[in-house]
Parts: C-alpha cells; sequence; structure tokens
C-alpha cells in the first residue's frame, strides 16, 4: 500500500487513487498533420523504465485532482514534484 | 477454567496457551503427522509450531501454542490438513492505526525499544503482554508483512485486522530454536530446549536444540538482505533499510553459538528436517543425488518449508543439510523467497466487514422503497439496484416485460431514470469543452434545448453516450450512463486540468441531486397535463426541448428525450422529492411502471445502442450507424484524428445490424458467436457477435442486434448464431432499426 | 467506550468553485480541493463572484458520529485522522465521504444519498464491534 502525496490532501493510502499513466505525454498539437504511425505512437505507446519514471495519480477519493511524481519502479520510492 | 481436547476434558489457568495447558497436564502427544501418521506432541512455545495443529470453533486450522486457553474451549488435533467448518462466521474486525514507531516483538529488547522510542508508539507481541506506559501494546497479535512506505499489516487474535502505518519499525522479532538432527528427532515428548524451559521443565520431555535462527522474515519481506552468520548458524539480517531496523536477537546478539553441524548418525529417514511436512535427511539427500542445487529447488522436491508453519523450524536446518551434502558453504546457497503473511491467515479475516450484505455498497435511488413495495425485480447496473420488471402476481418475466413495453406503446408507462449520471458544466468555455470532448457540433444549441451525444476516446471508440441538455448561457448539464457517471467525470476533469487548465469551465457531479422519472407512450401527455403548467403540446414543447416549472407542485425541468422511441417526457425534480414525484405520477392515472428489461427492448426495436452492451470499447460511431453523430465541421475533436485511421475505416470493421432468427420464436443468446455455415469445422471463423436479443411485442417475434464483419453489406444474409452449446441458430441480416424508422412515434398520437 | 450514530439535516448546501469563500453566521465552508468548497446554508445564487456554483443540497446526506469511540468507530474503516476544526475527503469502508470534526468527539460524515443504507449499515455494525471490544 504505497503512501501518495497528494499536493493539496497531504499523503494518503494509494487506494484513494487512480494511477494516469506516463506525464508528460502532450496531446498533439495538430492531430491533423500526423501519419497514422505518429498518431499511434501517441495513442498507444509509453515508456516503461526500470528505475525513475514520472507518472500521473489523480486523487480519485480525495480532490479529484491530478498529480504528477517520481516513482522509482524497482523500489517504489516516491518523489514528490507537486502540480 | 475447563477445556477439552479430543474429547477428554482438562483444567486450564488464565493466560496459558492452549500447547502449554496440554504439556501441563501431561499430555505430551496426542497428534499425528500428515503422510506418515508419526505420534507427535508440542514441540514449541510459539507460531513456528510444526505438530500441534487444531482445530478451535470455526477456525480451520490454528497452532495450539498461539490458542488464547478460554473457559469451554474445544480443540481436535488436526493431521496436517484443516477442516472447513461448514457454519458461517461473523464478520471479523479492521482497524487502521498511525504511529511514530511500530515494535515487533513484545520481548526484552523490543520492550526497551518501546519505551524508549518518542512519540506515538505501538508494540505488537504474538502472545500475552504486559502494559508499558506511554505505548500502545497489541498482544496477541502477529505481524504478517511489511508493505511499501512502512505498512504494516497484523492480525489480533484472528478476529481483528491491523492496518498500521509506521514511521520507524524497530523488528525485535527474536530467534526460533531449531531441532537437532538425529533419529526419532520427532517423538512426542521432544521439544525446543526454550520452550522446555518455557513450559516449567515438564516431566517425560526430551529438550533439544540445533541453535537459532532469528526471524528475518518481515526484514526480507522489507527487501532487507541476509548474510550468513557462522557463529549461530543462520541467516542474519545485513546492510540497512530506511526506516527500520533490528534490535535484539534478531540481528544474532545474545544467541549462543550453534553446535557443530553434522549429518546424523544413523537413520537418515527417521531424522526430521520438517516435522509438518514429514520430510528428512533422506529426502533432501534424495534431492540433492537428483542434481537439484538450489533452495528452491530442494524445497519443492521434498516440500520442505511448504506447511501451514512456513518452514519456521526447517528451513535453516534444510539449508545446512543440503550444503553439507553438497560441500558448500551454505551461505552460498542463499534462502527461500520470504512472502507475506508470516502465519496462516483466515480469509474472513482478509474480508472484514466486506462481506455479505456489505460485500459492496448497494445504491438504491429516492423512488426504491416504492419499487420493493411494487414487487419489483431487480438488476445489478454497477453497484445500483434497478428495477428490470415488476410483475404481476404469478407472471413471468417474459409476460411482464411484454405487459410493460406494450404499455408504453400503447398507453403510457414510468421508468426511475434517476441512476443516470449527471453533470453540471458551467463557465464561459463550457461550449468550448464540450465541443473538443462530444463528437457532435453544439455551437447550434440553443438555450432550453437538448441533444443526443456521443464521446470518443482518442482512438476513435465509443466512450459513453449521453444527453447534453443547455440550461443557461454558459450552463449546461450532461447525462451519461448509469455505470460511466464516475468515469466520464474522470475523463473530462483529465482533459480539463492536465491538458486545457486555461479554459475557463467548471465540472461538478450532481447524478443525486435530480431524481428522474421518464413519463412514456402516447398517453404521456394526458397523465401529466393535469399535473403541470407547463404546455405539453407539440407546438410549445418541441421534441429535444427543455421546460421548467411545476409538476405535482414540486418545482421541476422536463425534457422531451426518449430512449424508447416513443412520445416521452422525462421529470427531474430534487432529488429528496422523488419519491414524492413518483407517488404522485402512479397516482394521476393508469400508468405502467416499467424497468430497465423493457427499457432495453424498446430502445433495441430502434437501433438505440447501449454503451457497454452493444460497445465493448472497440466500437466507432461509424460501427453503431452514427455516422450523423460525427461534425464534420468541427476542426478536432477527441477522437476526430482516429477516424482516419486505416484500421478505423476498413469495409469488414464489425458493424451493428440486426438479426430475426428464421424461426420468430427463437431467442438466441446473448454473447452467440455468428458464423458463415452450419456446420462448425475448426479453425471456424468468427464473424461477430450477438449483442443484445429479446422478445419484441410491437414485433411480435424475437429479435437480436449484433456486430457483424461488413454487417451494413450484408443485409438479407443468412448465418448462424452459434450458443456455448447446442446448434446454430439460423438468423437473417436485417437494417439495424426494426420499428418505426421514421420515427413517427416519437411525437405521440397524430392529431 | 460508546459513541451515537444519528442523522444531521445541514439545509441548503452548494459546491463553489473558486477562491474560498467567505465565513459567514450559519454558513460552514468545507474544503474538497484546492478550489473547491461545499458550503453548507448558503444557495448558488450567493455567489456571483465564483467560478462556479451549484446547489447539492439533495447530492448529499449527513451522518453525525459522537461520542468518545467515535475516532475508534472511524479508524476501523477510513487511515486518514481528521483534526480538529478539519476536513477531509477520503474513503470510509468502501464509501466515498467527506468528513468534518467539528469538535474532539464529534464528527460529520457526509456521503452521497445511494451510498447512505450501506454506510449507516456498516457504521452499526462497527458501533456493536466498539462496545463489544476489551
Amino acid at each position: 500500500m504505497l503512501r501518495v502525496p497528494c499536493p493539496w490532501c497531504g499523503e494518503r493510502d494509494e487506494v484513494e487513487f487512480s494511477y494516469g499513466g506516463q506525464a508528460g505525454v502532450r496531446y498533439p498539437a495538430d492531430p491533423a498533420a500526423l501519419s497514422d504511425e505518429e498518431w499511434a505512437e501517441f495513442l498507444f505507446y509509453r515508456d516503461n523504465p526500470k528505475g525513475r519514471f514520472v507518472e500521473r495519480w489523480v486523487h480519485t477519493h480525495g480532490c479529484r485532482r491530478f498529480l504528477e511524481l517520481e516513482r522509482d519502479t524497482l523500489t517504489h520510492e516516491i518523489h514528490v514534484r507537486g502540480r | 477454567m475447563r477445556f477439552t481436547f479430543a474429547g477428554a476434558e482438562y483444567e486450564g489457568r488464565e493466560g496459558e496457551t492452549l500447547a502449554a495447558a496440554l504439556v501441563r497436564n501431561g499430555v505430551l502427544g496426542g497428534f499425528r503427522s500428515i503422510y506418515r501418521g508419526r505420534p507427535r506432541g508440542v514441540y514449541s512455545a510459539h507460531e513456528e509450531e510444526p505438530n500441534a495443529l487444531v482445530q478451535v470453533g470455526p477456525e480451520p486450522l490454528v497452532r495450539a501454542t498461539l490458542v488464547e486457553l478460554e473457559d469451554g474451549l474445544v480443540a481436535d488435533p488436526l493431521a496436517g490438513k484443516g477442516r472447513l467448518v461448514p457454519a458461517p462466521r461473523p464478520r471479523c474486525d479492521a482497524a487502521h492505526a498511525r504511529c511514530d514507531v511500530l515494535v515487533v516483538g513484545g520481548g526484552r529488547s523490543g520492550r526497551a525499544a518501546a519505551a524508549a522510542a518518542r512519540g506515538r508508539v505501538i508494540l505488537v507481541e504474538q502472545l500475552g503482554c504486559a502494559p508499558l506506559d506511554g505505548v500502545q501494546v497489541l498482544a496477541h497479535t502477529t505481524a504478517l508483512g511489511v508493505y511499501d512506505g512502512n505498512y504494516v499489516v497484523a492480525a489480533e487474535r484472528g478476529r481483528r485486522l491491523w492496518k498500521i502505518r509506521a514511521l520507524r519499525i524497530v523488528l525485535a522479532t527474536g530467534a526460533i530454536e531449531r531441532p537437532a538432527l538425529f533419529p526419532g528427532n520427532d517423538r512426542p515428548g521432544v521439544m525446543l530446549a526454550s520452550a522446555f524451559e518455557a513450559y516449567g521443565r515438564p516431566a517425560g520431555a526430551t529438550p533439544v536444540s540445533g541453535g537459532f535462527s532469528p526471524r528475518v522474515h518481515l526484514w526480507s519481506q522489507a527487501g532487507g538482505r541476509l548474510r550468513w552468520d557462522d557463529r549461530i548458524g543462520a541467516p542474519v539480517p545485513a546492510g540497512e533499510l530506511r526506516g527500520i531496523e533490528c534490535a535484539g536477537r534478531l540481528t544474532g546478539a545474545g544467541l549462543p553459538d550453534a553446535p557443530p553441524f553434522a549429518l546424523p548418525d544413523g537413520d537418515e529417514d527417521e531424522t526430521f528436517v520438517d516435522l509438518e511436512r514429514d520430510a528428512t535427511v533422506a529426502d533432501v539427500r534424495r534431492a540433492v543425488e537428483a542434481g537439484l542445487r538450489s533452495v528452491e529447488h530442494v524445497k519443492r522436491y521434498t516440500s520442505i518449508g511448504t506447511g501451514s508453519d512456513q518452514g519456521k523450524t526447517a528451513n535453516v536446518n534444510a539449508i545446512r543439510v543440503a550444503a553439507e551434502l553438497l560441500g558448500v558453504h551454505p551461505g552460498e546457497l542463499g534462502t527461500t523467497t520470504f512472502r507475506p503473511p508470516y502465519v496462516p491467515v483466515s480469509f474472513a479475516l482478509v474480508a472484514g466487514r466486506d462481506r455479505g450484505e456489505l460485500f459492496d455498497p448497494v445504491r438504491v435511488t429516492p423512488m426504491h422503497p416504492w419499487h420493493v413495495a411494487h414487487g419489483a425485480v431487480f438488476e445489478d447496473v454497477g453497484q445500483w439496484k434497478r428495477p428490470r420488471y415488476y410483475p404481476r402476481p404469478g407472471e413471468e418475466m417474459d409476460a411482464a416485460v411484454l405487459r410493460e413495453c406494450r404499455a408504453v406503446c400503447e398507453a403510457v408507462g414510468m421508468q426511475d431514470v434517476s441512476t443516470l449520471g449527471k453533470i453540471d458544466v458551467q463557465g464561459p468555455d463550457a461550449l468550448e469543452l464540450l465541443n473538443r470532448l462530444y463528437t457532435n457540433a453544439l455551437d447550434s444549441l440553443e438555450v432550453g434545448r437538448c441533444r443526443y451525444a456521443l464521446m470518443c476516446r482518442a482512438d476513435g471508440m465509443v466512450l459513453d453516450d449521453g444527453v447534453v441538455m443547455r440550461v443557461g448561457e454558459r450552463r449546461y448539464l450532461c447525462t451519461t450512463t448509469t455505470g460511466n457517471a464516475a468515469a466520464v467525470l474522470a475523463w473530462m476533469e483529465e482533459w480539463l486540468q492536465t491538458e486545457w487548465p486555461e479554459l475557463r469551465v467548471r465540472l461538478t457531479s450532481v447524478t443525486e441531486q435530480w431524481a428522474t422519472a421518464a413519463v412514456a407512450g402516447p398517453d404521456a401527455r394526458e397523465l401529466l397535463a393535469p399535473l403541470t403548467e407547463i404546455p405539453l403540446d407539440a407546438e410549445r414543447f418541441p421534441f429535444m426541448a427543455i421546460r421548467e416549472g411545476e409538476v405535482a407542485g414540486i418545482p421541476a425541468r422536463v425534457a422531451r428525450v426518449s430512449f424508447s422511441g416513443e412520445l416521452a417526457f422525462e421529470v427531474s425534480v430534487d432529488g429528496r422529492r422523488g419519491l414524492e414525484l413518483w407517488e404522485a405520477l402512479a397516482a394521476a392515472g393508469d400508468v405502467t411502471p416499467y424497468g430497465t428489461e423493457a427499457m432495453h427492448v424498446l430502445r433495441a426495436e430502434k437501433a438505440y445502442p447501449i454503451v457497454g452492451q452493444d460497445t465493448d470499447g472497440t466500437v466507432t460511431p461509424f460501427d453503431l450507424g452514427l455516422d450523423w453523430i460525427v461534425s464534420r465541421t468541427k476542426p478536432d475533436f477527441v477522437g476526430k484524428r482516429s477516424f482516419a485511421r486505416a484500421d478505423t475505416s476498413r469495409p469488414d470493421r464489425k458493424q451493428l445490424v440486426a438479426l430475426l432468427p428464421l424461426d420468430p420464436r427463437e431467442l438466441v443468446p446473448e454473447g452467440a458467436q455468428l458464423a458463415e455455415t452450419a456446420e462448425l469445422t475448426p479453425p471456424v471463423p468468427m464473424l461477430g457477435h450477438v449483442t443484445s436479443s429479446y422478445r419484441s411485442a410491437a414485433l411480435g417475434r424475437t429479435f437480436a442486434l449484433a456486430l457483424l464483419a461488413g454487417g451494413r453489406g450484408r443485409v438479407g444474409d443468412v448465418l448462424y448464431a452459434v450458443p456455448p452449446r447446442g446448434d446454430g441458430v439460423p438468423v437473417r441480416v436485417a437494417e439495424p432499426v426494426l420499428y418505426d424508422p421514421e420515427g413517427a412515434r416519437r411525437d405521440g398520437r397524430p392529431r | 467506550m460508546t459513541a451515537v450514530l444519528a442523522e444531521v439535516d445541514l439545509g441548503a448546501l452548494v459546491t463553489v468553485r473558486g477562491p474560498r469563500p467567505a465565513e459567514a453566521a450559519g454558513r460552514l465552508v468545507l474544503a474538497l480541493g484546492p478550489d473547491e468548497w461545499l458550503v453548507a446554508g448558503a444557495g448558488e445564487d450567493d455567489f456571483p463572484d465564483a467560478d462556479a456554483a451549484v446547489d447539492v443540497s439533495a447530492a448529499y446526506r449527513c451522518l453525525e458520529l459522537a461520542g468518545p469511540g467515535a475516532p475508534a468507530v472511524l479508524a476501523q474503516g477510513c487511515s486518514v485522522e481528521v483534526g480538529v476544526g478539519e476536513s477531509a475527503a477520503t474513503l470510509l469502508a468502501r464509501a466515498g465521504v467527506v468528513l468534518h470534526r467539528p469538535e474532539e468527539e464529534r464528527f460529520r460524515i457526509l456521503v452521497r444519498p445511494s451510498f447512505a443504507p450501506y454506510l449507516r449499515a456498516w457504521l452499526e455494525e462497527a458501533l456493536t464491534s466498539l462496545r463489544a471490544s476489551r
């Protein structure tokens, strides 16, 4: 049971949150200009590193705000980034 | 106090464990081993007990060394296997706690660590434990596991599950004594030397010791490393862990030197390594001679360590024997992986209160008491109970549903649609947000009008549908399907917060602020008119308009939307007055309450899709035949780019069609796969599947909706709907809208 | 150790988005998030300058748990400790709630009406368990 640091509510148990996937994947500015391959890259491909990973969580059962943090996918150590 | 063991009564004392009481009463045997049926007796004084397994009340398998004696206790010996008791157990308890320091182990070093700690301190101890000033002592509580962030789960008396979050953990779990290895080291009366002392040196008992193994389990679970300590002949904690420290004999300190190790002099098949599993030195030798080199393999070959005691008195001896036979240093073999729970724990304890009626919340609408009182049969939609149909006395479901459908088509019915999600969207950029998230062009939606709208994911697949109502200049109310209410709000928030935080618009769930009754059928106006001052005629209240006023004296918003295809008014009132509205409608005339089943049939006749039934996350609006709902003028919206993907425009995509069984009375099962031919010779190409299937009152026959590869080009073809068992049902492919394709019934009876 | 469960009518409730609304007589302001507030004793029209104001008077019910055993009851199903005068949106058993602690031994539990029967049943059982524990 991870302890997730919500910037507004404080540290809460993992069960109050939903996972939000890789952080920093922006919706393309002009989707029409992308090829099918480039669009598929946005839709379906995400990083999966062994080690530190910047990701999003959303405090579903709390303030419902999205937050970003850095988690080590091996040790589950979490480093706060806020939002 | 008195207690019963194996049918015989004994005298016990306050504070004794069952094992201690048995030993004090001279019961040094009384048990049998699992496979070889060897007579056995109490061996230890704690959770590592391999022999004295008992059934007590509803507990199928516990160690006599952990059973707190109570007056009237009845216990029966078990030969290594538990016995399930059919009687239901009461729900178990749970408790959350947070502390600065959690100390595991109430021995000398544990108590010292707890006394010295500052802040909020909790001490857990498996057996009895004297109180300690300033410390919350949890006696008869076993720590089961250490999880991320110093989260510790512990079982108190098998009845309460503690979930403890600690800033610091001090492990003072001590050490387990190992058996000495000699033939007959399992005979009744042979027991660990520390147990011999703990039980007051019982007459007739033989103390033995093969050394001590620190209880490294929790340290290891938390990711701590181990190193072999030659002096004590066992692994000890090594390295460091953030927030967790070891104290006392767990570190190896204060433990005696291990006796010099030697393989038994005598019959190896009578020298037990794992007493609970009846595994001997001979078994380890057989494993090694079979070529096995690692501890994990030896464990699997011999089953050492796989018993309910998890090999607590066995694992280290197994390593030492294997190392000796292999001619290597024990430290080279490593240990098996330590996983929670540290001791066996019942499912009931883990489930806690989430059982029976409290397994999951049962959500009900304000009208629920009326539905119950009127005999509704309910179906689960997510966590909600929705009336499925309202059978009259003696009426079966099919008849009830046909009657309800007929009433909606020929007279008037009413349905409780309060469960649909409702989201308030307001702000200067409300329209902009909705235009980006829905496929429809919404610019032309005026105040006081509503529109059926579709939402897709970025991959172009249908996510949800609903009605967008414009209730003000900058204010909209969006409905969602019942099951997707939370998901759609979360989806909208995700885009708003993470992609478009500059948009000035705010979202609020109002699902429960409004209770809604749908009044549907040609007589809908006649039913409603006496209850409201709102003009209901088609000129002043056109299709897809919204009006506000009073219904049955209650402030209401009325929308002319229809999921049944008939003339319909959806009346929404403050949730606290939902029952009042419903009762007023029921009293207003001959109106038939109808449930989700009738609603499903009516909408299916018109091929209105149900998200999650006719869609599964792989279906586009075009697959559903809803081309008209996808704006061609908006430069972008979520999902638009994906419609142009090669895969999304394949002609053989699965498309929504209707199926008419050649036998108009035959009901095709939902989920049936569609095949080209009646004969099924594997591999059978699957052309699609049946998504919805019903008997129709209006059509006087059965029909189904299905997703069929290239379906729209196959109208007229005969295919086979194949259930899991049995023959394929011949069906003819038809245009999806089977009833009232012009939508003429929507305005009610012609004037 | 005892506690008592009752239901309380908070009257008008409105969800306000924007800066924290001012306190006022007869008004209770609870934080739901950084810019989201639940205000009891007010209506939509009382916040003309807010980013949004939505009447949610029918969308919450309020249960009140009072007595020295109240914290222990909540601890059976909630991992958040709410300080006196504070509030928190969190989970209690399997229901989303807003907890408010006006006094040391008095808690208000705001829950969606559809979850109220479940939560009441859960709390009644938790109270029984509290009374029975040593």
